[in-house]
Parts: structure tokens; C-alpha cells; sequence
């Protein structure tokens, strides 16, 4: 069932957390409740070759195009109503919901060259592939964390959480995950690091409201954190948390780029801040700004449109529903 | 007559059923009330009372091992109250409190992981939260950080942000834990209090009877006395401190205008007066006690009161009985 880890992309380096935090971690622990033996194992796992998904016509194209330095996938799927959940970081590979949330799902995750494996869970919130696109960490309807074999649809429970967001695979196998008290109302939510293998849990932050965390070129995380007076983006370093932008309060969707870019929705209008401490850009209307791996582009909703955008507002590609770049992290389904 | 007809009769009854539900206990009052004003607004899905998964006690004490969501009672690993309403419908603090976080920056009907909130904190250690609520652009989010609420005040309007599945509120009663040392979502059905009873909205009344149902005849110039009493079918005690919250009677359709008939009782010019007892508990009655002066020539009017909780909310006019004064003057 487990498959060897393979490197990613851009690796994490581990974060020191700090000596308040390990007061915390009895609670949190608790919390996660590690170790699922009452989770449910998905059964059923069907695999499809590429002639037998074009045989009974549920085709599921990839489309990989280079856009700026990044690649952005866009999917086909054999009908509407399907999510993209999350595109490996080639682009190879595709995670795809017939729906997400809800108490059952299937989770199809979709090869370039025409295969298909469809995991049935107890629904589905968010995934993320690790850097080989050999498995997923998958969050399921009740917030539950899953390791997905996407070679053979294997499924091994990690932590019944619940999580919420997407997660970040990490070089060593780490996952990155947010912690909630529950999926329908996360009115804290705190940052953890979760070691598959040994099923510790480490605080990686005192914040208590963490909507999203990203990983940075450098080997930092770059975390997005409510506060009341507004919403903060810090840099997580071993000497603590570093103020990279305080957007202030309204700002939501927020995405930070491998190069510290930073972008985020307010009032339904997109604004991009090239570096800590530069003003905010306006590139229009629009929302859920996601970027690709280089940070030079990033891919938003503008009305019923999937639009690929340079970072001056230019658009580059108008993309289908079902869209995103290739290893893209954090981004909401 | 319509007058006749909005009768309603003594409810003696209800009270028995009322004492009964509380298991022995008196059911207590000025606590946590439903968190809106709609009182045909119920409960979807309620508190997971068990936290092992897959297994779940309901707010009747019901079990259910099977993992599923039962309309009217529970959901696994659910932390709080459901209530469907129409997107934008109104909400209310539970009790009086300080706002002491929100966030209002997501779309109305944004669905994703995070969603609008608004939590208070309350005196007795306690918070409330109000999740998945309309953008403050549209209202969503009615107060601020550090602003002080009074229990039934207007705070926030629904709507579907987040993990949102179905326009609803997501209602949690929060508890200091102190093994886990973090606020832990309890049941407030489980305190089986007025205030979180089904239909007991903050305020609500009907219509019970008057010192004249008919009409009444005042001579130009001259004033009488008039009341009127109502019972108190929302989850709060009415009282007549003269405070915010306080129970009143004053002018309706318009609202506040300023009355032809307005004695030197009255409070102010659109106020005929508060309640007259020190406080009026769920289900009793309360009179309105207040003088018509036949100020205006003579003729026939019509003077149309309502209930305020005062600085608050004004109640349902409609389930007051549509509640007006028939008033001729003579020479």
C-alpha cells in the first residue's frame, strides 16, 4: 500500500517551532486524534485503461500549455459537474471530484495519457499531489487526511483531523495540513506539521485563524492568517513569524507565490503585491487568484471566465472551468 | 369581530407543558436566545453530542450509529445548530455580549473552506459563533470588533459562504474546556432553556385582551385611560427598566411617527409607554397600561401600536393580531 516518497519540487525546509507552542500540542493532539482505526477504507477502487474510459465514453483529457514560466492544465472532463481538485506538478496528472464536500465522493485521478483510477471516499474537500505524482494527500468530506496510492488507488487513513484546506506534501513526506474544530465552521484553525509515519503532529504557528499556507522558493512557508483587524501574510522562519504584508481587513482568497508574490480578492477586485512592503496593484475585477509555479502569472474567475494573467493584468489565456497550474499549492478547489 | 376573533385563551396548559419540559427544573430566562427573529425558522441539523465517528447522540438523546445526517436531528461530528433560512434573513446576538471577532470579506454564496463569522464573548465565560454569513457588502456583517450587543440586536445577515451546502445559519454555544484548554463547541439544546426552545425567537407576543375592545370615545380634549395586554410567546423576559431591550409600546405604520393622541404618560411622543411589571417571563402576560388624550378635532381615527424592544427590534406586528385603537373624538 505505501509507495516511496519522491522529491518535489520546491522542498520545505522544517520549521522550528517555538517553546509556547509545545504547551499547545497535548490539545492539538487531541484534537487530530491520530491514528483513524475507525475510518473507513474505501473498497471498490475501479481502474480504466485509455481505450476502456474512450470505450464507455468518460474521456478525461489533460491539455498542458506553457504559460509564462509556468504550465497550466486544462481539463476536459466527460461531463459537467465535475472539480478539479489538484494537477500534479508536470502536469501529468489530475485529481478530479464528481463533487466536493458531502459525505460520499469519488475521487478519479486522471493520467495524461488517457488512464483513470476512481477512489470512492467519504466525500471530498481538498488534495494535493506529492512532487513524483506518486500519491495524494487527500482531505475528505469530514475533514479526514488520506494518503492515495495514484498508481493503484490504494488508500491508507492518516488522521481523521478534521482538516480543511489543501494540504502541502512536504520533500520528506510531511504533511502540512490546517486543523479545525469542523469543516462547516472553521473559526480557528491551526497550522500543523503531520509525520505520516510516526503520526506526530507539530504547531507550526500561534496563529489562530490560518486560511492557507504556501510554500516559498527559499525553503520558508509563507502563511495567510486572520486577525481581526485584517488579514496578515508571514513568513514562517526557525526564528518565528516574519510580517511579509497585513492586507487588512475584506481581503479573502489570498495566494502567495514561490517568489513572494502576493495576491488576493477584496470587494470582488484582484490586487497583486510584487514584494513585502509594495503597494497593492489592481488588475481588475475578478477573484480566487491562484499562481503558477514561477510567479509570473496567475489563473483567476472574471464572471463565468477562467482567465490566465500576466502579473501586469494582461490576459494570456482564457481557459475552461476546469483549469489550473501544473503543482499549483493552496488554492481552493 | 376581529376583535373578539385575536382572542387568545388563557394558556394554562402551556404553561404545565412548559414547567414539564424542564425536567423539574424552572426554565431559565434572559439566557441564550435563538439567534433570529423568525419564529417558524427550525432546526435542521443539531449538536453531535458524541465525538467518536460514526456515532451520534442527537439533542433528543437519540443514538445513531450509522454515520449519516437525519433531518431535525444530527449529523456526525457536527459542532453546532443548523437553521435554514433565506439568504439575508436576519440575525441576532444570542445574549449580550462583545463582538469579538468576524470576517465578512467572502462572497455571499462563496462556496469554499472558509466562510463569513461573527463570534461574542459573554459574561459567563461563554461565546457564541454565527458562521456562513452574506458578504458585508451585502449586509452580511452588522457590527464590528469590540462593538457591545445586546441579546436580540440585529448583528449579521445569512447566507452560504464557505462550506456551505443550502442557505443557513451554523449557530455554535462555545465553552471553555479546561482539560483541552480551547473553547469547545456544547449543545445548547441540552440547557433546555426558554431562550433556545423551538419557535421562542427573542421577541414575539400575541394578542390576549383590552380594558375596551371596541372603540374607544374620547371627548376633545379630555384624556382616558387605555391597556392592553399581550402574552409573551418569544424566549426573553420583557422589563421595563426603560433600558435598551426593554419592552414597549409605541406607533406602527408608520413606525415612530409622532401620535395624535399622545397623553402626558407617554415616554416620548411615538412611545404610549413600557411594560407596566418589573418583568414578564416567557408565557405570562403582560398589560400596557397608557392614556389617550382627544387631542385632534373631532372625527374618527385610528391609532396602530406596536411592541419594540426598545433601541432593539420591533416585533412582528402580524402576530400581534395587526394590533390598532379604533379612537372617535366628540365635542
Amino acid at each position: 500500500m505505501s509507495t516511496p516518497l519522491g522529491a518535489i519540487a520546491r522542498p520545505l525546509a522544517l520549521v522550528d517551532h517555538r517553546i509556547a507552542l509545545l504547551t499547545a500540542l497535548p490539545v492539538i493532539l487531541a484534537v487530530l486524534a491520530v491514528g483513524v482505526a475507525s475510518a473507513d477504507r474505501p473498497s471498490g477502487v475501479v481502474r480504466l485503461s485509455a481505450d476502456e474510459a474512450e470505450a464507455s465514453g468518460s474521456t478525461i483529457r489533460l491539455l498542458r500549455q506553457p504559460v509564462g514560466g509556468s504550465t497550466l492544465v486544462q481539463v476536459e472532463p466527460p461531463a459537467a459537474g465535475m472539480s478539479l481538485l489538484a494537477v500534479s506538478p508536470t502536469g501529468s496528472k489530475a485529481a478530479l471530484a464528481d463533487q466536493v464536500g458531502e459525505l460520499s465522493g469519488t475521487l478519479t485521478v486522471a493520467a495524461i495519457d488517457g488512464a483513470q483510477l476512481r477512489i470512492p471516499l467519504p466525500g471530498l474537500l481538498a488534495a494535493t499531489f506529492a512532487g513524483d505524482a506518486s500519491w495524494l494527500a487527500v482531505i475528505d468530506g469530514r475533514g479526514a487526511l488520506w494518503r492515495i496510492d495514484a498508481d493503484s488507488g490504494g488508500a491508507e487513513a492518516l488522521a481523521d483531523g478534521p482538516f480543511i484546506g489543501s494540504p502541502v506534501v512536504t520533500d520528506d513526506g510531511s504533511l502540512i495540513v490546517l486543523a479545525v474544530p469542523s469543516v462547516e465552521a472553521p473559526y480557528r484553525s491551526s497550522l500543523m506539521r503531520l509525520e505520516p509515519a510516526t503520526g506526530s503532529a507539530t504547531p507550526l504557528s500561534d496563529q489562530e485563524l490560518v486560511y492557507a499556507a504556501f510554500p516559498l522558493d527559499d525553503g520558508d512557508l509563507a502563511i495567510v492568517a486572520h486577525e481581526p483587524d485584517g488579514t496578515l501574510v508571514q513568513r514562517l522562519t526557525s526564528a518565528g513569524e516574519q510580517l511579509l504584508a497585513n492586507l487588512g481587513p475584506g481581503a479573502v482568497n489570498v495566494a502567495v507565490a514561490g517568489n513572494g508574490r502576493i495576491a488576493f480578492e477584496r470587494d470582488g477586485e484582484i490586487f497583486v503585491l510584487d514584494a513585502p512592503g509594495s503597494p497593492a496593484r489592481s488588475l481588475g475585477t475578478g477573484g480566487r487568484p491562484c499562481f503558477g509555479l514561477d510567479g509570473s502569472s496567475l489563473l483567476v474567475r472574471r464572471g463565468t471566465q477562467r482567465l490566465a494573467l500576466g502579473v501586469g493584468g494582461s490576459v494570456l489565456v482564457a481557459a475552461d472551468e476546469l483549469a489550473a497550474f501544473a503543482g499549483a499549492v493552496g488554492c481552493l478547489p | 369581530m376581529r376583535r373578539t376573533a385575536r382572542r387568545i385563551a388563557a394558556s394554562l396548559l402551556l404553561q404545565l407543558v412548559a414547567v414539564g419540559i424542564g425536567s423539574g427544573s424552572v426554565l431559565a430566562t434572559d439566557d441564550y436566545t435563538l439567534p433570529f427573529y423568525n419564529p417558524a425558522v427550525t432546526l435542521s441539523y443539531g449538536v453531535d453530542r458524541d465525538r467518536t465517528l460514526n456515532r451520534q447522540l442527537d439533542w433528543t438523546g437519540r443514538v445513531w450509529y450509522d454515520g449519516l445526517a437525519h433531518y431535525g436531528r444530527v449529523y456526525d461530528q457536527h459542532t453546532g445548530v443548523d437553521y435554514p433560512m433565506a439568504l439575508r434573513s436576519e440575525v441576532a446576538a444570542a445574549k449580550d455580549g462583545t463582538v469579538v471577532d468576524l470576517e465578512g470579506g467572502y462572497g455571499t454564496t462563496q462556496f469554499g473552506s472558509f466562510g463569513n463569522f461573527v463570534k461574542i464573548k459573554h459574561a459567563d465565560g461563554r461565546q457564541t459563533l454565527y458562521y456562513h454569513l452574506a458578504s458585508s457588502a451585502d449586509g452580511g456583517v452588522a457590527t464590528w470588533v469590540g462593538a457591545t450587543v445586546a441579546a436580540g440586536k440585529l448583528i449579521a445577515r445569512s447566507g452560504c459562504s464557505g462550506l456551505c451546502y443550502g442557505a443557513h445559519l451554523h449557530f455554535e454555544l462555545l465553552a471553555w474546556n479546561s482539560t483541552a484548554r480551547a473553547f469547545k463547541p456544547v449543545d445548547p439544546l441540552a440547557e433546555r432553556r426558554w431562550t433556545t426552545w423551538p419557535g421562542r425567537v427573542p421577541f414575539d407576543a400575541a394578542y390576549v385582551r383590552e380594558s375596551n375592545a371596541g372603540t374607544e370615545v374620547i371627548r376633545h380634549g379630555a384624556t382616558i385611560t387605555h391597556w392592553v395586554e399581550f402574552r409573551n410567546t418569544g424566549g426573553r423576559t420583557w422589563r421595563n427598566t426603560g433600558t435598551i431591550g426593554s419592552t414597549a409600546l409605541a406607533t406602527w405604520a408608520p413606525a415612530y411617527h409622532v401620535s395624535a393622541f399622545r397623553a402626558g404618560d407617554w415616554p416620548y411622543s411615538w412611545m404610549a409607554t413600557f411594560v407596566d411589571a418589573a418583568s414578564v417571563v416567557p408565557d405570562g402576560v403582560g398589560r400596557f397600561t397608557f392614556g389617550l388624550r382627544g387631542s385632534p378635532a373631532a372625527g374618527s381615527y385610528v391609532e396602530t401600536l406596536n411592541l419594540q424592544a426598545y433601541g432593539l427590534h420591533w416585533f412582528d406586528h402580524r402576530r400581534l393580531g395587526s394590533y390598532y385603537i379604533p379612537i372617535v373624538v366628540t365635542q
